[in-house]
């Protein structure tokens, strides 16, 4: 039982968490498959280790910190092709993700109505990028434009949607005050 | 350089180039407060693509629950062909009823190592900041080293490399006057019935959408194109040709040769100096009739303490096509004398094969170390591997191209002379 009870309980914290550990994932392997491995061992390697977080604690640091191994695991497997990354800096993401995401968590709603404001053409790159996982260039040929037109334009739509984003949050924020 | 938004973007849409991400990471171990920035930069690019995807399961989830419920979310191929479709022609309608004659499209000023002046009309001749707009006048840059990134507000971009003289016309299209110079350029599409133009001493080019490289000479215009294509008129004779993906042009003043696109090549990885100029190489000193090449005086801009001055140059520039390429194996030979005991340095400024900048590199010949003939000549050695960054510190990168080498006795008017100049790749 007790067994059954610490279990759900790690599953209740990985599923919090999972998105952000994800996204630092991510951040570090550009290549999502390879992402996605690494995720999973993490999820392995925290259940497994499950017994030693100190509860009194907050559990994505602890998390991170074994997504962090994991990533330098794969980089070493794979290794030296263009390193971005190296131990100090994946530690300082680490450090800083958890700010970083209450940050952007509180931008989700307005996210989505900035998504759905865009121009058709912006949200077809959005969809290919983002969803189908396509290359700039695979987004350029199937836009029919040149890879440096097709970066330009998600570079200008990310900003769009910061300003967007920036906007409704100061609007809501706003109507706030005057309630 | 590039900024530091440019070198997230880029890093989010896995677009940097070697060097980039040197700089890239050069950047983030600068401070923690960069590395929080990316963090919320990279934080906010996966909760649009969490976000995408949730939507999008919601948009299977409610199609495969009712054939009546409209999907919401992302678009369909099809359908995001015919909407593309239309916004452009929306787009090119609202431009053509609605924009002014003759209203330059704006420019701004992204960044630069050097500073560049803006001449405009009446107005005085004034020294541009990053940041600042303008839509007509000519830019200049006088630094051999300068690296200026201009945008349009449509997000096509060019960059000044090296003495440049650059006019922007009183257009609604882009139309720029490349005096001397290289521009590099990365356009975005640009409506079919007003492309974008550049045009140079010898020749015009017609960009639609294109990534490519101009240098403009008085008497030849070298065109190379790595993505897209740039159509080039000869002007001595209106003759045509275009250049593709990895393709050349050379349009000389004189049109007796073929207008031809040739496949850009890889450049060699040895060379020998020679008084014999080949396109695109700007010769820094004077040859005399023994074939020695001696230095001449050229301004240089010192970013610190930002003065300006006169120092003494043998040696050659080649942005495109570039002078040699340096393996981990390459030594530079130089053969040299001067007029009075003095140690001489040796600069190399390199790109990589797609024109992103990868460093400047030195090197001392020690007089000691070389000791002179009969007739003062002395012989220096110095291997590729040995050379020393400069500035940004950028560690040498086998498979650079050099785009410029020379040797120098900085401000000291020593009588530089080289009888022989060279890189060997063994």
């Amino acid at each position: 039982m007790a067994d059954e009870t610490r279990r759900q309980q790690f599953t209740r914290l990985w599923t919090d968490v999972q998105p952000a550990v994800a996204a630092y994932v991510r951040t570090a392997v550009r290549d999502p498959h390879a992402a996605k491995d690494i995720v999973q061992n993490t999820a392995i390697v925290l259940l497994n280790k499950f017994d030693q977080w100190d509860s009194s604690r907050r559990f994505l640091p602890w998390a991170l910190g074994f997504a962090k191994f994991e990533v330098l695991a794969h980089s070493r497997d794979r290794g030296r092709d263009r390193l971005v990354f190296d131990e100090s800096l994946l530690g300082a993401m680490a450090d800083c993700w958890p700010d970083v995401q209450e940050t952007v968590g509180r931008e989700r709603t307005a996210l989505r109505a900035c998504i759905d404001a865009l121009t058709a053409p912006a949200r077809e790159m959005v969809r290919l990028r983002y969803l189908e996982e396509l290359s700039i260039k695979q987004v350029a040929k199937q836009v029919c434009s040149t890879a440096g037109a097709t970066r330009v334009a998600l570079m200008r739509t990310r900003r769009q949607l910061l300003d967007c984003v920036s906007r409704r949050l100061r609007q809501t924020s706003t109507s706030q005050h005057e309630e | 350089m590039t900024n530091e938004n440019d070198l997230i973007e880029r890093y989010l849409d896995d677009s940097l180039t070697d060097e980039q991400a040197i700089e890239f990471q050069t950047w983030l171990k600068a401070s923690d407060e960069n590395v929080k920035k990316f963090a919320l930069a990279s934080a906010r690019n996966e909760q649009l693509r969490a976000i995408v995807a949730a939507e999008e399961e919601g948009v299977v989830a409610t199609a495969s629950g009712s054939r009546d419920s409209k999907p919401r979310g992302m678009l369909r191929p099809g359908t995001a062909a015919r909407g593309m479709t239309a916004a452009c022609l929306l787009i090119a309608g609202i431009w053509l009823f609605s924009s002014p004659a003759h209203s330059a499209p704006q420019v701004s000023l992204v960044g630069s190592n050097s500073p560049v002046s803006l001449r405009s009309g009446q107005e005085p001749q004034r020294w541009l900041n990053t940041g600042d707009s303008f839509t007509t006048g000519t830019l200049v840059t006088e630094n051999d080293a300068t690296r200026a990134r201009f945008a349009y507000v449509d997000g096509t971009v060019f960059t000044l490399r090296g003495e440049t003289e650059l006019t922007l016309e009183d257009d609604p299209g882009k139309r720029l006057v490349l005096s001397k110079g290289l521009l590099l350029a990365e356009v975005l599409p640009q409506p079919r019935q007003q492309p974008m133009k550049v045009l140079t001493p010898t020749a015009e080019a017609t960009v639609l959408g294109t990534t490519f490289a101009l240098n403009a000479e008085t008497n030849e215009t070298l065109l190379q194109v790595r993505d897209g294509e740039v159509t080039l008129r000869r002007l001595i004779d209106d003759r045509e040709a275009t250049a593709r993906n990895n393709e050349q042009l050379l349009a000389l003043q004189t049109g007796d040769q073929p207008l031809q696109a040739e496949p850009i090549t890889d450049v060699p990885a040895s060379w020998k100096a020679s008084s014999k100029r080949t396109p695109g190489q700007t010769w820094l000193g004077t040859w005399n009739d023994e074939g020695v090449l001696k230095a001449v005086p050229r301004k240089i801009l010192l970013k610190k303490p930002g003065v300006e001055e006169e120092h003494f140059h043998a040696g050659i520039r080649s942005e495109i096509p570039g002078v040699v390429t340096l393996e981990k194996d390459s030594e530079i030979r130089i053969r040299y004398r001067t007029a009075k005991p003095i140690n001489v340095g040796l600069f190399l400024s390199t790109r990589s094969a797609t024109w992103d900048f990868t460093g400047n590199f030195q090197a001392y010949l020690v007089e000691e170390e070389n000791p002179a003939d009969a007739d003062g000549w002395r012989t220096g050695t110095v291997p590729a591997t040995s050379l020393l960054p400069m500035g940004a510190k950028i560690p040498f990168q086998p498979g650079c191209v050099v785009s410029t080498i020379l040797a120098t006795t900085y401000a000291q008017d020593a009588g530089l002379e080289v009888a022989e100049f060279e890189v060997i790749s063994k």
